[in-house]
């Protein structure tokens, strides 16, 4: 079924289509001085929803952050919305956000911005084009559907789903409501373009034919060990532990809220996805191809139809890879790249430029500017629904494996494990209600 | 050769029996503490485990837990993985004495195993 929802942004675009009127720049559209500014209509309306280290980083900047003064600093966004279930980091980010406004736009009674403790409210505003989610593990898939389903463009930040089962909603959701989605894997498009060029390289054959994958982080998946708990304390004043809790069973607040809860996952889901993105953009399987995941004594690897095995450890005595990225083998050279290197073996292979016949991939040099620019265009982001899935895929399956402690054959095609009904039954998991995907 | 090839046949035959024996064994102290007075964390445990290894054995105890409170998510969590139509059948049997969110729950349970 297609749903094209009539969205705040596609009305303003038919509209200037069905009436030619004279051009002219409102008040709103000058800044001081007579400076032009974006004009409201071509500015993306958001809300954040997570407003912890990563959530308050992309809105407000940060040492950590690729987003140069946040979103907020940008033209080309209107920030309408802020909501967490924490009131002292909801209040902070609100009166920042208006605070920032009000200096900018010279209105120092601004309060524009919105505060929501509850993302219903945020996903209801049919003025909101676009939302930014920094959740906890377990909400990122339900809430992004959520979204989609309300008719917002979304960017996720990962890891994007926690069972192949969320990961496959999510896609279906966002190509049946033709939403723009953009997953939080930035290093295809930050970090001076290194893993672009180590991808391109590769791909290339500047190594000749690529054999091994060093992916230096095992991958994860959801297989609770601990359903629930009796340990209670107070819960801290401000704080709505039921809403953060959502879909996962119900156990009393036990001083625990980050991004997870202990005991919920085998692995690494967290870091993965950096590595493991940055893995297949190169290795560039078949994405239908079936994968053997094999189980060593806590190590996984795959093992691609291409020829290609990847190994969830790191490239012996190799440093570069460990933050993020790879280390990828050939039969006529390595390259090992992460966020602050990129290095080859021999030396000359970074030292060639690629030729203007050269196989390219997806060019981007600012993940949030690509997001952005995807909501105007309706062009597919970087790191769209199905490369997401397909990332977020293949370390759920690792995860299934190191669960199982055994090997598993995985068939992307039909989503599941061949005969393998025990592993199967980890595809997906049962959420608590009212939430369901 | 075809001794040979017979007797490692059974050899494998009895391996896969014997795990087969040993996941069977596991489910019955498994059902027994869901039958049990232990408590919530320790059924939902329970639960866990049978979500990867139950089979129809488990329905019946795993069933009864639907209506409750704190173990009816683990049940469910369980039965929603327990392949054939007789935990489809106790999901369906169970609206009929559950209301509320658990019975949205359920029906929700029901949905995916269509």
């Amino acid at each position: 079924m297609h749903h094209k929802q009539m969205t705040r942004r596609t009305f303003l675009s038919a509209a200037a289509s069905a009436v030619a009127v004279p051009y002219v720049i409102t008040s709103s559209a000058l800044g001081a001085g007579g400076k032009r500014r974006t004009a409201p209509s071509e500015r993306v309306n958001m809300g954040f929803i997570g407003l912890g280290g990563q959530g308050a980083g992309h809105l407000l900047g940060g040492s950590w952050t690729y987003v140069p003064g946040g979103y907020i600093a940008r033209s080309d966004v209107q920030v309408v919305a802020v909501c967490d279930v924490r009131r002292e980091r909801l209040t902070h980010a609100w009166k920042r956000c208006n605070q920032i406004y009000a200096q900018r736009f010279e209105k120092p009674d601004y309060d524009g911005v919105q505060a929501y403790n509850d993302f219903r409210e945020v996903l209801a505003r049919t003025d909101i084009d676009a939302v930014l989610l920094a959740l906890p593990y377990h909400w990122a898939a339900p809430m992004a559907i959520m979204a989609l389903r309300s008719g917002k463009d979304v960017y996720c930040e990962k890891p994007i789903a926690i069972t192949v089962r969320q990961a496959q909603t999510m896609v279906e959701t966002a190509r049946s409501y033709s939403r723009i989605y953009q997953a939080g894997m930035q290093q295809r498009s930050e970090y001076g373009g290194k893993f672009r060029q180590a991808c391109e390289l590769v791909r290339n054959g500047r190594i000749g034919q690529l054999k091994e994958v060093y992916a230096y982080r095992l991958p994860g998946a959801f297989v609770p060990t601990t359903w629930t708990s009796d340990r209670s304390v107070a819960v801290p004043d401000g704080f709505n532990w039921d809403l953060w809790l959502g879909p996962l069973p119900w156990r009393p607040y036990g001083g625990e809220a980050g991004h997870t809860l202990s005991g919920l996952f085998v692995g690494d889901v967290n870091w993965s996805p950096h590595h493991y993105d940055i893995i297949q953009w190169t290795v560039n399987p078949d994405p239908k191809a079936p994968i053997d995941v094999e189980y060593d004594k806590g190590n996984i690897h795959y093992h691609y139809t291409n020829g290609v095995v990847v190994h969830s450890v790191g490239y012996p005595g190799e440093p570069v890879g460990g933050e993020g990225g790879a280390c990828f083998v050939g039969t006529e050279g390595r390259i090992a790249v992460d966020r602050s290197n990129i290095v080859s073996y021999p030396v000359r292979i970074l030292k060639e430029m690629l030729q203007p016949d050269d196989e390219r991939v997806y060019h981007a040099d600012s993940h949030s500017g690509n997001f952005l620019e995807c909501i105007r265009t309706r062009r597919q982001t970087i790191c769209n629904p199905e490369v997401a899935a397909y990332t977020m895929n293949a370390i759920l399956i690792g995860g299934i494996a190191l669960a199982l402690r055994r090997n598993v054959h995985w068939n992307p095609a039909t989503l599941e494990f061949p005969g393998d009904e025990t592993a199967n039954r980890l595809l997906s998991y049962t959420p608590r209600p009212p939430w369901c995907l | 050769m075809k001794i040979h090839f017979l007797n490692n046949i059974l050899l494998i035959g009895f391996i896969i029996l014997s795990a087969c024996s040993v996941h069977a064994a596991e489910e019955q102290e498994l059902i027994a503490i869901l039958q049990s007075s232990a408590g919530a964390a320790e059924k939902c445990a329970a639960c866990q485990q049978l979500r990867i290894y139950g089979t129809a054995e488990s329905i019946p105890a795993l069933a009864a837990l639907l209506g409750e409170e704190r173990v009816g998510h683990a049940a469910r969590y369980a039965l929603e993985g327990i392949p054939g139509p007789e935990a489809g059948a106790a999901l369906r049997k169970a609206l009929t004495k559950t209301s509320g969110l658990i019975k949205a729950g359920i029906i929700n349970s029901l949905g995916w195993r269509r």
